[in-house]
């Protein structure tokens, strides 16, 4: 499948980063595409696969024993240094595992793309196609969401830069 | 090189960027960023470390849908009137050997059908019935929807029960995976046995002891150790 040649190794990668676990990250993508085999669509482009694999690993660490296994046995050769960070604050599994129970589903996707695959605002608006504001109001319910869970308050009000 | 304050390319971008499927302008653009924001660069230095990766094959081939559907598929507003009284348990004789892709297990609101997928060193197989060290294998549902399935399985060798992850909710569709792969690391043979209901939590207890203790819908599969 010239899909799975072309786009796999980037979807597995991204996977990998938001599980951390290689063997599931594997098993999700190659679901993805063995729906895509039944299925096939005419426009599935890497933003589109982007945004399906984000949705099939936020399913996943949504379900509470996925998500409860993934933080205690996760793949350590993927855990590397903390590199996301929400503000001050270092978006690590267990704070993601528990933005899911106090987010909605759209404001957790938007999380991921904005925190994990550093996405500009710009960028997650198009690829949701919504709009910019849209994506401004979720992140700050993001941001709000996790400074009260990490127990800390921002000195003062974030600032979008991107 | 002149230090630049980095706004990070996403991860897409630079994948894009990898792939050569932006315009020119776009990469021309991040060609320009990467060389002058080493974190970026170190980003699209590890995508291109990557590129080596392989990714095992897919199956070109599934097995026929036919055989997967459940035969109810199209009367399921019919069979779902009257399935409340329909409770069977499918049993799989030991050492037969799986039976899959037409594997159904009846329970209240339809049949599901079970597959088994191994993965062997990057080949996948359909209904494998044998298996070695190292290999994964994955579990397949397909029932019709709207009917949702909880859904739980046992690796049963000399060495005791092991429950490879947690019970599932499934949602009904077709080939969907439960959400654990898994290894089969104990010692002989090994049977797995599935356990679906719509209602409740299979009994894991009862799931342990394999056939004879097992109730409500469930089928047990005999893999034979290579």
């Amino acid at each position: 499948m010239e899909l799975y040649r072309r786009y796999g190794p980037a979807l597995l990668r991204k996977a990998e980063r938001m599980l951390q676990d290689r063997d599931e990250a594997q098993d999700l993508v190659q679901g993805l595409f063995l729906d895509l085999i039944q299925r096939p669509r005419a426009a599935a482009d890497l933003p589109y696969l982007y945004r399906a694999i984000t949705n099939r690993c936020l399913n996943h660490l949504r379900d509470r024993g996925n998500r409860g296994r993934l933080l205690s046995q996760h793949d350590q050769a993927l855990r590397g240094a903390p590199g996301t960070q929400i503000d001050e604050i270092v978006l690590d599994r267990q704070l993601l595992g528990s933005l899911a129970r106090c987010l909605d589903v759209q404001a957790w996707e938007i999380l991921v793309y904005h925190f994990i695959d550093d996405m500009t605002q710009e960028e997650i608006a198009a690829l949701l196609g919504t709009s910019r504001k849209t994506i401004v109001r979720r992140l700050k319910r993001v941001r709000d969401e996790a400074s009260r869970l990490a127990g800390t308050v921002p000195a003062t009000a974030p600032q979008d830069v991107s | 090189m002149e230090t630049v304050s980095c706004v990070p390319v996403s991860w897409l971008r630079l994948e894009r960027h990898a792939l050569g499927e932006l315009g020119p302008d776009e990469q021309t653009e991040i060609a320009g960023h990467l060389a002058a924001c080493p974190g970026c660069r170190a980003r699209a230095d590890l995508i291109a470390a990557d590129g080596g990766r392989q990714l095992p094959p897919l199956p070109a081939a599934p097995p026929a849908r036919s055989t997967a559907r459940p035969p109810g598929w199209l009367t399921f507003a019919a069979v779902s009137t009257t399935a409340a009284a329909v409770l069977l348990v499918v049993w799989a004789r030991p050492g037969s050997g799986p039976q899959l892709g037409g594997r159904r297990i009846a329970v209240k609101g339809g049949d599901v059908t079970i597959e088994l997928v191994r993965e062997r060193s990057g080949s996948i197989a359909w209904e494998p019935t044998s298996f070695t060290a190292g290999d994964r294998f994955k579990l397949l549902l397909t029932c019709a929807p709207p009917l949702r399935v909880y859904a739980d399985l046992v690796v049963l060798q000399g060495d005791g029960p092991a429950f490879p992850g947690t019970t599932s909710r499934i949602g009904c569709g077709n080939r969907i995976p439960l959400p654990s792969s898994f290894r089969i690391t104990g010692p002989g043979d090994a049977s797995i046995c599935v356990a679906v209901d719509p209602d409740t939590p299979p009994s894991r207890a009862r799931l342990a002891g394999g056939e004879p203790a097992a109730t409500g819908p469930h089928l047990c599969l005999h893999l034979d150790r290579r």
